[in-house]
């Protein structure tokens, strides 16, 4: 244990070390240059970090320091101001003002004065922007607009008509963003050169924001008689807000106009604009317009989002035009509510405009929207676009209308409810989905449902579950109903689904027993392997034994299959030693690319030269050898070498591209 | 009055005559649109490109696939940059961005340039008249960001911001949070990384015809040439522009906009800001935490997603993409390039609307300062400003060099 005067004595001589470290650091900035090493300016930015806010007064002291130092480099400088930029108060503004003459550093200097809330801080940059280079007046100009200073309004409006126009459009944009009715004033009554009459627009503008309504209205009006676009365009927005029923107009003027970019400039500011009677105005003007005008004001008017525009726009829905339908359909969606849906599903009349509606119905906001629609379901024409719809939006509650749906007569529509039903219903759904497909009497009507189950099962949170559902209803079912579910428990493979299968393969109904064996062919995971060997085996048919033997294969090359590679290479061989049709054994070869292991490339070697495997049996090599050249580089090496020889050059590109690895990396 | 009159002698206008009859009136079919859907040359949105580095081509080539868009002009302060377009006759080539947006035919400009450019490039070219697709990181500063907002209001733009990773990455995850399968969303993560340094690499001899270097440096403080400085190498190594201050935010603005944008997007609180950024002391804030006044907090942490009152969403099959309530792409949009072009026409606020960038970014950089100060901050999201803290509403904006005001 440390006694008590050591303690004290430790302390005392780490504090003293420190301020030594610190004071070295900020001594050794003044003769910084970038790249020195050992590098201050970053011990400097640690210790800035740990030192307390209240100490910072010392620091500030020694930046000072650096600055009016004779020998401090100018990188030196520069890395000081960043530091007074966060830390630098009005002791400091002496030592930077000193800099603002120098054409590098006074934008060093401005970083601490543009930051500094002081009235000081402003009165230096003022004091010092006659005296200096044009280049750094152009900079201070843009610290004194940062700041709004008013009080800099004549010094800067002296420079309105300096020789530089870089720096007179300086001073222009600077009066702009200052603002208040003294820079408005000078704005306004200035003739600049041509060149820069497009900045006095855009500084009037700016400007027009910092006054009152009255005074903004006036000098909106002067730049809207200008030629500028933008700067009009601005003024235009700017007098909407400042005085709406001026802008009415003006916005009007724009709307009927022949400017296009004017023209669109009104529309942003009808989208945006808040005040109802631009609704009324615009609604008067819309019936006059031409057609691709009144397209751009139908878009604006929904976007707006008046509710008043409604009844105007809804009239265009059913207009013969499509440009002009499609806009009122996107504008009426977005203004109306549940009573629209109706209208904008009767334009859904072609392909185009049923995208467009679906799009405009996926968008509309409104608690009832969903309700009107499965209501709609029931409509003797729209129940097709309504079922859409109801999948556009995710509708589920539409489930128990499209199940009745999917009983109708009309075939179209037991197309789309199915589809539909696919989309939307839930494993909490399944039950009454299968009492409905108990009834079923068209085959394709049972592929329709069989699909829209799948589609269920495959985001259903618990699937085994699901497929016990639909299993329940299998003693009830018709023939083909029972081999529609035998079919589906091959999107589960679980135990059982297996189960139903097994039992289903020793019925004498063969259409059942087939079912069941296609069923095992699909299967998704190793567990009916075994099933299938038998089958292939000794089944009956060949057909059948045929089916047996390539789902036993597709299994043996199957990525999700929980198989070791010892297993499937056995399978393999099974499979190969069952069959003498080339079909399955290039089935087999192409499984075995899937296996990456050196048992599977020597096993393809066996084939390598059999005129009638060749090709696949290459082709699977290849696409082994990369992924092995560094495990085992000598057996890929020697196939490598001849497969890159080759007739197909997919083959012989990869074996050389092996090979050159194995050759760079001998 | 004094008057001028062009004098035009008779040989050349012999000259310019006997061009005019020579030379055949070609008018391509694409010209005069395409039963494909390619609208006219005159109805076809031109669009220049500004920053034509590896992702500035990226969004022009997505723009290009657009038969609305006619790319005309590409622009860099990198002569290499610049190179690949030299040859192509239908695009005009510039080093100054002023030169191409002073240009009356174009409408839109794409600006991907280095994140200390964004501001001053989009808001010229706003001023100009032009809509904006800018790259993400919105902004280098708090206030610049908000500068784009009022210029975009003020002069009627329409601006988007390029972070196709919102929806396209986040969108499912935001889906799954806002289902209402999960009960209220309580806090959202996202780790995007961390913030720029300052940069102290010495001056080296620009090598010559590579780089504009003044313009280069335009707003940011003049600092000698390094090629780290200006490099497009990823990520915070010192090789990259993003690893340092003066240019950008770091990976906390670069990924922010997407993973921060994001989290936001799917708390639906990319239209305000926090109240208070909690550094992260090791005891009740193991990540830097930013809470939002109805208490939703935003973790700087290892992952992605939404904690909620019932456990951490997790997007499922068959899930309503989006949910009723969660903003989108409108009309049938596929990425911001999509929705852009689409709000172009329609004049309507984009999906990634610059107010939403502007948000998005303005996390990003609270964070920045938060790291920077090593304290809790407050903030005040409608005044934009710190409360108490003079220090940290230093950092808000920065002057700008010379010419370059905004």
């Amino acid at each position: 244990m440390i006694n008590k005067p050591i303690a004290t004595m430790l302390i005392i001589v780490s504090v003293v070390v420190t301020q030594i470290a610190v004071a070295d650091v900020w001594q050794d900035i003044a003769g910084y240059n970038y790249g020195d090493e050992p590098n201050p300016c970053e011990q400097a930015e640690t210790l800035l970090q740990e030192i307390p806010v209240t100490q910072y007064h010392s620091i500030e002291d020694k930046l000072i320091a650096v600055l009016t130092s004779k020998t401090s480099t100018q990188d030196g400088k520069s890395i000081a101001c960043r530091f007074l930029q966060q830390i630098g108060t009005e002791r400091c503004i002496s030592a930077v003002s000193a800099l603002l003459d120098d054409e590098i550093l006074c934008h060093y200097a401005r970083l601490v004065l543009e930051r500094l809330e002081s009235e000081p801080a402003d009165k230096a940059m003022r004091d010092a922007l006659p005296n200096i280079p044009d280049s750094a007046k152009i900079g201070i100009l843009g610290s004194l607009g940062a700041r709004r200073d008013r009080k800099a309004v004549d010094l800067v409006g002296k420079l309105t008509i300096s020789r530089n126009a870089a720096v007179a459009a300086a001073a222009i944009e600077t009066l702009g963003k200052i603002g208040g009715p003294e820079a408005a004033k000078r704005l306004s009554s200035m003739k600049p050169l041509k060149k820069l009459q497009p900045t006095q627009m855009k500084a009037m503008v700016a400007c027009a924001r910092s006054l009152p309504p009255a005074d903004a209205v006036a000098l909106c009006q002067k730049v809207l008689a200008g030629t500028d676009t933008p700067s009009r365009i601005a003024a235009m927005r700017q007098l909407t807000m400042a005085d709406p029923t001026k802008a009415l107009p003006v916005i009007a003027e724009a709307i009927k106009g022949n400017d296009a970019k004017i023209r669109k400039g009104a529309i942003t500011a009808i989208a945006e604009t808040k005040d109802r009677k631009l609704t009324a105005a615009m609604i008067e003007i819309l019936e006059q317009l031409p057609r691709e005008r009144k397209v751009e004001l139908i878009v604006a008017l929904g976007t707006r989002g008046d509710i008043e525009a409604l009844k105007s726009v809804s009239q265009y829905v059913s207009s013969e035009d499509v440009a002009i339908r499609r806009a009122a359909v996107k504008a009426v969606s977005k203004l109306g509510d549940a009573d629209v849906v109706k209208s904008l599903l009767e334009a859904a009349d072609s392909p185009e405009m049923s995208a467009t509606v679906m799009q405009a119905i996926v968008g509309m906001k409104g608690g009832q929207i969903d309700a009107v629609l499965v209501d709609l379901l029931a409509d003797g024409n729209l129940k097709k676009q309504a079922i859409k719809a109801c999948v556009a939006r995710g509708c589920t509650e539409a489930v128990p209308a499209l199940l009745k749906l999917a009983q109708e007569q009309d075939p179209d529509v037991r197309q789309n409810a199915w589809a539909g039903l696919g989309a939307l219903a839930a494993d909490d759904h399944i039950d009454s989905i299968m009492a409905v497909v108990l009834n079923i009497k068209d085959t394709v009507d049972l592929a329709r449902a069989e699909a829209a189950i799948k589609s269920i099962f495959s985001r259903a949170d618990d699937r085994s579950k699901c497929f016990e559902a639909v299993a329940a209803r299998y003693p009830q079912a018709a023939e083909a109903t029972k081999a529609a579910i035998l079919g589906l428990g091959a999107a589960i493979g679980d135990s059982n689904a297996l189960k139903l299968e097994r039992s289903a393969l020793k019925s004498p109904n063969k259409q059942l027993s087939s079912a069941a064996l296609r069923a095992l062919a699909k299967w998704p995971n190793e567990s009916a392997v075994a099933d299938l060997l038998e089958l292939a085996q000794n089944a009956s048919e060949t057909v059948d034994r045929i089916v047996a033997l390539r789902g036993y294969i597709r299994i043996a090359g199957l990525n999700t299959a929980k198989l070791s590679d010892a297993e499937r290479i056995k399978m393999f061989r099974t499979a190969m030693n069952l069959t003498t049709r080339p079909a399955e054994k290039k089935q087999v070869i192409g499984a075995m690319q899937n296996v990456k292991s050196i048992e599977s490339l020597k096993m393809l070697q066996e084939y390598l030269d059999d005129s009638a495997l060749k090709a696949e049996a290459q082709m699977s090599a290849a696409n082994l050898l990369w992924g092995m050249r560094k495990s085992h580089p000598a057996e890929v090496m020697a196939i490598a070498e001849k497969l890159a020889t080759s007739k197909s050059r997919t083959v012989a590109d990869k074996a050389k591209r092996t090979l050159k690895d194995l050759n760079k990396n001998k | 009055m004094n008057t001028t009159k062009t004098k035009i002698s008779r040989r050349a206008f012999v000259k310019s005559a006997s061009a005019m009859i020579v030379l055949p009136t070609v008018i391509t079919s694409k010209a005069l649109g395409a039963a494909d859907g390619t609208p006219p040359a005159s109805g076809r949105i031109t669009l220049g490109g500004i920053g034509m580095g590896g992702r500035g081509t990226g969004d022009i080539r997505q723009f290009m696939t657009d038969k609305r868009i006619q790319f005309v002009s590409a622009c860099d302060v990198k002569h290499a940059a610049l190179a690949r377009w030299k040859n192509d006759r239908n695009v005009d080539t510039y080093i100054d961005y002023r030169e191409l947006i002073a240009r009356k035919d174009i409408d839109m400009i794409m600006c991907g340039t280095t994140d200390h450019w964004h501001a001053q490039i989009t808001i010229d070219a706003m001023k100009a008249g032009k809509d904006v697709f800018c790259e993400k990181p919105l902004s280098l500063t708090i206030r610049e960001g908000r500068k784009m907002v009022e210029t975009a209001r003020a002069y009627g733009r329409v601006f988007s911001c390029g972070s196709q990773r919102v929806i396209g990455d986040y969108g499912r995850l935001a889906s799954a949070a806002r289902s209402g399968r999960y009960g209220k969303i309580l806090e959202a993560h996202a780790n995007p990384g961390g913030p720029p340094r300052r940069c102290y690499l010495p001056g080296v001899p620009i090598p010559p015809n590579t780089i504009e270097w003044d313009l280069w440096l335009g707003p940011a403080p003049w600092v000698p040439y390094h090629p780290y400085r200006c490099g497009a190498a990823y990520g915070l190594g010192g090789r990259g522009f993003r690893t340092w201050h003066d240019y950008s935010g770091g990976m906390m603005t670069d990924w922010g906009g997407h993973k921060f944008g994001g989290a936001m997007h799917g708390m639906g609180v990319d239209h305000i800001g926090p109240t208070e950024i909690k550094y992260p002391d090791g005891k009740e804030y193991q990540y830097l935490t930013y809470i939002f006044e109805n208490g939703m907090k935003l973790v700087k942490s290892n992952k992605q997603g939404y904690l909620c009152e019932n456990g951490w969403a997790q997007p499922w099959n068959g899930m309503p993409v989006p949910p009723p309530g969660l903003r989108w792409y409108e009309d049938g949009a596929r990425s911001p390039h999509e929705d852009c072009v689409n709000c172009i026409i329609d004049r309507r606020r984009p999906f990634r609307d610059v107010e939403f960038a502007h948000r998005v970014a303005t996390v990003c950089h609270l964070g920045n300062i938060c790291f920077m100060l090593k304290r809790n901050l407050k903030w005040s999201p409608e005044n934009e400003v710190f409360i108490g803290d003079e220090e940290a509403n230093r950092l808000i904006d920065r002057p700008r060099r010379g010419p370059w005001q905004i």
